[in-house]
């Protein structure tokens, strides 16, 4: 029962730290709701679309992980704020990750060699003007 | 657990060589990238109008080091959109044995290319 107890305690932690999001605060802009969507049907975009668009919401959240809560790779925020997307049905979102390391002997402003660290996640849930 | 292998690994290489970078968006929707080479570093308020992205904060500086400093904050408010970072407080703590610098500010972006 003990190992069981500790095995499980090891396997949420680990799930924790792989996946789990603090500091999560969103804003809603419209007066009208949208039914969900499939998360499928949601586009995951990292600029703004050409198409015109209506900013329907804003998410942002802290991703959690070892340390300061850093972490690496954009792909689990985009598949946070898919989720988080489809959930008010938004056609898109555009997510955005800010923050994190800066080596102290990096010299150019716009070479960062730890550019894929962030300590921020953000989507911006929009709906087309078709 | 790959990945939280990976995370401990790049945590435990990057802590003695590295400061951290805090951005909190506070603006409505979406801004284009900017370069972060053009971001200006400002101690006063520009006369232009702006709208407001966002705080950002930094830690872990030797006191001497207020360009590289600026540079890591020009290179993570690039993403933002930020034409420019208006630091709003600054200062020296002591943590353990050694001073380290720290800044806040606010991150902008000129109206007149806002959309």
């Amino acid at each position: 029962m003990a190992v069981c107890g500790a095995l499980q305690a090891r396997f949420w932690l680990c799930l924790c730290l792989t996946g789990c999001v603090s500091d999560q605060a969103h804003r809603y802009y419209l007066d009208e709701r949208y039914p969900p969507k499939d998360v499928e049907d949601v586009e995951v975009l990292w600029r703004a679309p050409e198409e015109p668009y209506t900013v329907i919401a804003d998410f942002q959240a802290r991703p959690g992980g070892l340390g300061p809560g850093i972490r690496s790779h954009g792909e689990w925020a985009a598949e946070y704020m898919q989720k988080k997307a489809a959930q008010i049905g938004a056609d898109a979102v555009i997510v955005g990750t800010y923050g994190g390391y800066r080596a102290k002997g990096d010299e150019w402003a716009g070479i960062d060699r730890h550019s894929e660290t962030y300590s921020r996640i953000t989507g911006t849930a929009i709906k087309y003007k078709r | 657990m790959r990945m939280t292998i990976l995370l401990a690994v790049l945590t435990g290489a990057c802590l003695s060589g590295c400061a951290t970078v805090d951005v909190t968006k506070t603006a409505r929707g979406f801004y284009e990238p900017t370069r972060a080479d053009v971001i200006e570093i400002l101690m006063t308020k520009p006369s232009v109008e702006y709208v407001e992205l966002g705080t950002v904060s930094t830690t872990g500086w030797a006191p001497s080091k207020t360009a590289k400093m600026h540079n890591a904050i020009r290179s993570k408010t690039a993403p933002l959109g930020a034409d420019a970072v208006i630091v709003t407080n600054s200062g020296i703590i002591r943590a353990g044995n050694r001073n380290v610098l720290w800044t806040a500010g606010v991150a902008i972006r000129y109206k007149d290319k806002a959309r």
